[in-house]
């Protein structure tokens, strides 16, 4: 048949045809082509390197009340309290206060904190309901995102204002003194979307007495985010987000740096306030070439005030010799010790001008010396990051970019000051279908700062796609955990505030000098390195139906590590710790009926750390390693609304005890003309008596449990 | 005697008439199009002149016309009135269903592809997809009780205020694996492609449907009419018509499949085999 239009013609044809039947453009250009080459993302068979991702149907599914509980449904990953109510979230876990070796993002903001090297949960301006997506990439990442991205990163992508509208009004409420309420409301234009909550939550942490103390160990948080998408035009996208929390943890006597010196007028609290804003701007050159630049402002002020009075120096000695530990005297010696607490402890008997002081206190009849102390720290942050993505050719896709980053810290306590570092940073990633079926992926990224010096991090992926969801990969990168402001400027002096009566008026006189201290300082030589990693990896992705797994087999090399104490007391810290990590993980999602889903993951793994000077070291970064890790998940969408979530987590010979946990999750949402309701209940039950990590993380009961509610309208 | 020779006097007569008027050829007109139309309308009218030969003489004015061809809803709608009898090209089926309905003389062929054959797309690139989203809205041609798929849960919502359409969908989404789009030009139009296709890629759950349109802006691939089926159609449709007797009934045109490989490789969807699937949909008309 010799038709006039042939192959194109008909096309246009049906395309006209469109039009007529109302598609309402003028031709079929109107029709804007909206997932662009550059705007999609590799396929997870040739990403380079193993992902998990928990999206909302896993999130919903798990009841979890926490952002940090979710991470347990990663392979390898640990995910709990440890200090207290301060969670700890680490990948092939370390050191038991392991927040340093992960990097955590919030829609492409940093949660690293520059200041003390660590990531905070609890503070995040962003509640649960409002996430959208977590992305994990397991193994080192800096590749890809710089440093601090040494054992992964952990990528939270909130829900977009567009997908929500009128208002939500939440609470929830249950043992361990549970409390929670959220507003949440989204209102949409025609180019133009804006969310915003504001939540608090509380609860009373670990809540058993231990050794005949109450745990204080509670906290309240409350918080407020919001995000604007403005919808510049076909292709220009602008986005404004903001948010801040404030979070007050109680810390008990015993939990504090000065628990056995004070008693307290007011008990210790840990108290945090942070605000950010954040700014994006997307630009869709073409169809091939996509640009975009981000830029934040981020300001964290952490504190632990406390109020009391220092404690005699021995049982039956005048009040005020405890004050001895703010003398000329005690910090005189505690320098020609060496700055060594060993050291001091040893000399205090013997010292002259010390035992001097003490009995010039004792005749004193000042009383105790009581005053505030507030060791606080600010860390800001200012960052802005160009990133290009483009096409060399059908089969090269090129992401270059370039980041500006102003950290500060600032603190009385820890620096004695302000510090600041800048950095430079340049990455890019090139991925390339080489033949069919391999795939290559080089990237790398360079970066400069003024306390580090300069880096750079390699990544190189080999992917053999023998099937077109099933493919084989070989990774090699290498990721740093660069110094924080503490750990390569650290200038400890710890001072007394609101110092009254005498202690004020005649200080020199009765502590040797006008502007005391406590006699424990320490500072930084600024000699550390940072802190490095090598991997090799293994991976087998397969998607086979509804049935999708990936196995990650690896060997993971730390060293340069940073494992010695670095408090007022002892600041020995030196590079000399490696880790030496092997294992095997998977990950398999199932859904073999419509209304179930099945979530598993599993790893073994083995740690072991080396020191020079053995144990005390080695022990220390082998603190949270767990030899087993696994979790599973069950949805079940039942009917009507009715949903039941079911999981079970463990870890085995975990910092030495077990850990074994069950939840049990049933929730109803009905759906009506002017919105709807939705209810829940949620069990978590331990089925291990073994405390949480360390001795007094214990609760009353080994069932948690919470009640829920919302109104959406 | 002479009654016996009237009688097959008058039917030799009327045999003639019948034999003359089949062989005349129906004429057709092809009602006046959009603006900016005029080419692929006339491109349409040289295809189906050429596909039905001699049974079908296109003229323009429609004053010597037997019947009228209305391409698109919007032709068809407004050609409505007319008193010749009305043949739809690529109209949505509950816009001929409903003018049937009000007793018109129409017939036509579907701007839709079968839903079985849009079911057996999605299956085909997506086996692991249990769970499937559907909005519908006030001009869907599909009503709840059609959804049924072996192995298949449909969770369909409607959609009545454009205003309603991204949080519904947001929602809608999350609990799905894939957003089956089915032609409703009051959700899937050109103001909407943008808001739905990101969204869906925000959330990774890939579109299929409604059109090769949608396609070329970012819905991984549909199954719709072939403009050269359409054509066929028509003139197969056109050819059983009888002058005077009720038209043919309404049917769906041979098949076509688009796919957007960009959007396909993102989602891990391997190289697709359009000419086997396109076979496998040849009995779902």
């Amino acid at each position: 048949m010799r038709f006039l239009w042939g192959i194109a013609g008909l096309l246009c044809c049906a395309t006209a045809l469109a039009e007529f039947s109302g598609f309402g453009a003028p031709d079929s250009q109107a029709m804007p082509q909206v997932l662009t080459p550059a705007r999609l993302s590799q396929p997870q068979s040739q990403v380079p390197a193993s992902v998990t991702v928990i999206d909302r149907q896993l999130i919903e599914a798990t009841g979890a009340r926490e952002i940090y509980q979710l991470l347990q449904l990663v392979p390898g990953m640990i995910a709990i309290k440890v200090d207290g109510s301060v969670p700890t979230v680490s990948y092939h876990s370390t050191q038991a206060r392991d927040t340093r070796r992960i990097l955590v993002l919030v829609d492409g903001r940093s949660q690293y904190l520059p200041g003390l090297a660590r990531v905070l949960w609890n503070d995040m301006p962003l509640e649960i309901e409002d996430i959208e997506r977590i992305e994990v990439t397991r193994g080192p990442a800096s590749a890809a995102y710089g440093a601090n991205a040494f054992h992964g990163v952990i990528n939270i992508i909130t829900r977009h204002p567009q997908e929500m509208a009128g208002t939500t009004v939440a609470t929830r409420h249950g043992n361990n003194g549970v409390q929670e309420y959220r507003v949440t409301t989204a209102a949409s234009g025609a180019s133009s979307a804006t969310r915003l909550t504001v939540a608090s939550r509380a609860d009373d942490g670990y809540d058993k007495p231990f050794d005949g103390e109450d745990r204080r160990d509670g906290k309240r948080i409350r918080s407020a985010n919001m995000r604007s998408v403005f919808e510049l035009s076909d292709h220009d996208t602008l986005e404004f987000l903001a948010g801040g929390s404030q979070r007050v943890l109680q810390l008990s006597e015993s939990g504090s740096d000065f628990g056995e010196l004070l008693d307290y007028i007011e008990l210790p609290e840990d108290q945090s306030e942070e605000a950010f804003v954040q700014l994006v701007w997307q630009r869709q050159l073409s169809e091939r070439h996509q640009f975009s630049v981000q830029a934040y402002s981020q300001n964290k002020r952490t504190s632990q005030p406390a109020l009391g009075c220092l404690k005699p120096l021995m049982e039956g000695l005048p009040a005020a010799t405890g004050a001895a530990f703010f003398s000329q005297e005690a910090r005189d010696l505690f320098e020609a010790s060496g700055r060594m607490q060993d050291v001091f402890s040893e000399a205090v008997g013997s010292d002259v001008p010390l035992l001097t002081r003490i009995n010039t206190l004792a005749l004193s009849g000042a009383g105790a010396l009581c005053f505030k102390i507030d060791p606080a720290i600010e860390e800001t942050r200012h960052d802005i990051e160009v990133e290009n993505t483009f096409f060399l050719s059908d089969a090269a896709r090129v992401v270059v970019g370039a980041n500006f980053r102003h950290d500060r810290g600032k603190s009385e306590t820890y620096t004695d000051g302000a510090v600041d570092n800048i950095s430079r940073r340049i990455f890019g990633n090139l991925e390339m279908h080489l033949a069919d079926p391999l795939f290559l992926n080089v990237g790398g990224y360079w970066e400069s700062d003024d306390l580090n010096g300069a880096y750079f991090s390699p990544r190189v992926g080999l992917i053999y796609q023998f099937l077109p969801a099933q493919s084989l990969r070989l990774v090699w990168s290498e990721s740093i955990r660069t110094m924080d402001l503490y750990e390569k400027r650290a200038d400890i002096h710890i001072r007394p505030q609101n110092i009254s009566g005498v202690w004020a008026s005649d200080t020199e006189a009765l502590l040797g000098w006008d502007d005391p201290e406590f006699f424990a300082s320490q500072s930084s030589d600024g000699r550390l390195k940072p802190e490095r990693i090598r991997s090799y990896e293994v991976g087998y992705f397969a998607r086979v139906r509804s049935l999708e797994w990936d196995l990650r087999v690896f060997r993971e090399e730390l060293y340069d590590l940073v494992s010695g104490a670095i408090n007022p007391f002892s600041f020995r810290p030196d590079n000399l710790s490696d880790v030496d990590i092997q294992g095997a993980e998977l990950q398999v999602s199932w859904r073999p009926h419509p209304r179930h889903l099945l979530r598993a993951t599993g790893s073994r793994i083995d740690t072991r750390a080396s020191h020079p000077q053995g144990d005390r070291f080695t022990r220390l970064e082998e603190a949270l390693a767990a030899d087993q890790i696994a979790s599973v998940l069950w949805r079940y969408d039942i009917h009507q609304g009715w949903m039941l979530g079911s999981g079970w987590y463990t870890a085995r010979n975990w910092s030495y005890a077990d850990y074994e946990r069950a939840d049990l999750h049933l929730s109803r949402r009905i759906r009506g003309r002017y919105g709807m309701i939705e209810v829940s209940g949620v069990v978590q039950h331990l089925l291990t008596s073994d405390p949480v990590v360390r001795r007094d993380n214990l609760y009353k009961s080994d069932n948690l449990y919470w009640l829920s509610a919302s109104v959406a309208f | 005697m002479l009654q016996g020779w009237r009688f097959w006097f008058g039917m030799v007569l009327i045999w003639l008439a019948l034999k003359t008027q089949a062989s005349e050829p129906l004429r057709v007109a092809i009602a006046e199009p959009s603006v900016g139309y005029a080419e692929y309308v006339e491109q349409f009218r040289a295809a189906l002149q050429q596909e039905a030969g001699d049974s079908v003489r296109i003229v323009a004015d429609v004053a010597n016309a037997q019947l009228i061809l209305a391409l698109g809803d919007q032709t068809f709608q407004a050609s409505l009135s007319s008193s010749l009898p009305l043949v739809g090209i690529h109209i949505s089926s509950s816009l001929l269903s409903a003018a049937r309905d009000a007793g018109c003389h129409c017939s036509g062929i579907y701007r839709e592809a079968p839903l079985p054959a849009q079911l057996s797309l999605l299956s085909e690139l997506l086996p692991g997809a249990r769970r499937v989203g559907v909005l519908l809205g006030d001009g869907s041609q599909f009503r709840e009780k059609d959804f049924s798929s072996p192995g298949l849960l449909f969770d369909i919502r409607y959609v009545t205020d454009h205003r309603q359409l991204a949080p519904v969908l947001g929602d809608l989404l999350s609990g799905v694996d894939v957003l089956l789009a089915l032609p409703d030009a009051a959700i899937y139009n050109a103001d909407t492609a943008r808001l739905i296709l990101l969204t869906s890629y925000r959330q990774s759950k890939p579109v299929i449907g409604p059109d090769d349109v949608f396609v070329r802006a970012g819905s991984l691939a549909s199954v719709q009419p072939s403009a050269e089926g359409l054509v066929r159609s028509t003139a197969s449709l056109l050819q059983a018509t009888v002058v005077g007797e009720p038209l043919p009934e309404p049917r769906y045109a041979s098949l076509m499949v688009s796919v957007n490989r960009h959007v396909a490789r993102s989602y891990g969807v391997g190289d697709v085999d359009i000419d086997r699937i396109e076979k496998g949909l040849e009995g779902m008309r």
